[in-house]
């Protein structure tokens, strides 16, 4: 836990002087008066959908999340966001005794992404966010073998019923998002996730949470497609100077 | 334009160094798999000693095909004694190799009565069994006490019994 937090601490330090070198920039607008913001106080709405989940289950990936994002953005700088999802899982590892199924459960994320080049004209952002999400998940593990050696004695067909589990956890994000077309956009992003607590009721510790994914590994992976209402007649940029 | 790649060299660089952090937190599952009840010897005194037996054999009563778990095994100092996954009770037979006992000294039994319970712990070990032992017997042909340090039988190389032997000094 303790390193884990090192490590936030440590990329919040390295994408520091990111942000403290984008403010330092003189922005004047069409008028030509010197703003402190490039970008309107309210600069829309955004709607987007992750298809790496969706990919990754195309080319064998036995579990997913299938999700969707809304989000606001604010001098196009603050994206106050929302990310909701279903997370299903039938999954038998190579090697493994078992069989780890989770029923389709829903799962939400709020958060905050905060666009780095918030001053700059041009057709994107590169941003870094953080997270909190939950979720609650039924799951069981079925077609499980065990086996005694010594006393040559081999158990199969077993199972462990059906467990319970409320999870919530943080995310740090790295992520670019570009513009294709109006207000058509494509983008990437990275987190690095941290479990805080994972409630269980039943014999099993959850493994696939729902929209945090395998409980073992902390990194994620997104590539959204997103669409951006902008307020009409503001998504005119003025030059910089 | 070049500032923008900056920013870029330094997303790339932090993506990289989330890569490799995520790697370092894998979990380790012991070759034991299910937990199995490991013996420790020691002399007795104050306070006992870690010791060693010279040559032991170990099997397990009505193991299937009678076969043996430690055969002769030399200056031991402790041993895995594991649990039928398809029985409630397994007895173990101790058989001291050294010809200058006597033969009414030869054997010892340790016997345990359990209760199971199929658990999932973490991915990489899978499923178990955990045990928790509800009854422990031995003999005293040679050995001078035993005791049960926990009932829980865990897979890590913690002892579940100790069995202490009187010394010849």
């Amino acid at each position: 836990m303790l390193q884990k937090i090192k490590i936030i601490l440590l990329l919040l330090v390295l994408l520091l002087p990111v942000g403290v070198q984008a403010k330092k920039s003189v922005i004047v607008n069409a008028q030509g008066d010197t703003v402190r913001h490039l970008h309107p106080k309210f600069n829309g709405i955004t709607i987007g959908a992750d298809l790496a989940s969706p990919v990754m289950n195309i080319i064998g990936q036995k579990y997913g999340n299938y999700e969707m994002s809304i989000d606001a953005g604010f001098y196009n700088r603050f994206y106050p966001i929302y990310e909701f999802g279903i997370s299903y899982a039938d999954e038998t590892p190579d090697g493994g005794n078992y069989r780890y199924k989770v029923s389709p459960s829903f799962y939400n994320r709020v958060g905050l992404n905060y666009n780095i080049l918030y001053n700059k004209d041009i057709p994107g952002m590169l941003y870094v966010g953080l997270r909190y999400g939950f979720s609650f998940a039924n799951y069981e593990l079925t077609d499980i073998t065990v086996s005694s050696p010594y006393w040559e004695e081999i158990q199969t067909g077993l199972s462990i019923p059906k467990s319970t589990s409320v999870a919530h956890w943080g995310e740090l994000l790295l992520g670019l998002q570009v513009k294709l077309y109006k207000g058509l956009m494509m983008g990437w992003n990275v987190r690095y996730k941290l479990l805080f607590a994972d409630s269980q009721k039943g014999n099993a510790k959850q493994w696939i949470i729902p929209g945090f994914g395998k409980s073992n590994s902390p990194l994620g992976f997104s590539f959204t497609i997103n669409y951006r209402f902008s307020p009409k007649g503001k998504d005119k940029l003025p030059q910089i100077q | 334009m070049v500032r923008g790649l900056k920013y870029l060299l330094r997303a790339v660089l932090v993506s990289v160094l989330l890569l490799l952090f995520s790697s370092c937190g894998e979990e380790y599952c012991g070759e034991s798999g299910s937990g199995m009840p490991l013996v420790g010897i020691y002399a007795l005194g104050t306070p006992p000693v870690e010791a060693e037996i010279e040559s032991l054999t170990v099997y397990g009563v009505d193991q299937k095909s009678d076969s043996i778990l430690y055969d002769k095994a030399s200056k031991i100092s402790m041993f895995f004694t594991p649990l039928n996954i398809s029985a409630d009770s397994v007895k173990y037979v101790l058989r001291y190799e050294n010809s200058q006992i006597a033969e009414q000294y030869k054997r010892d039994t340790l016997t345990y009565k359990y209760s199971k319970r199929l658990e999932f712990e973490t991915p990489e070990c899978g499923a178990m069994y955990s045990f928790v032992i509800n009854e422990f017997k031995y003999t005293t042909h040679s050995i001078a006490y035993a005791e049960l340090v926990t009932p829980e039988v865990n897979n890590l190389e913690s002892q579940t019994v100790r069995i202490y032997y009187a010394t010849e000094d």
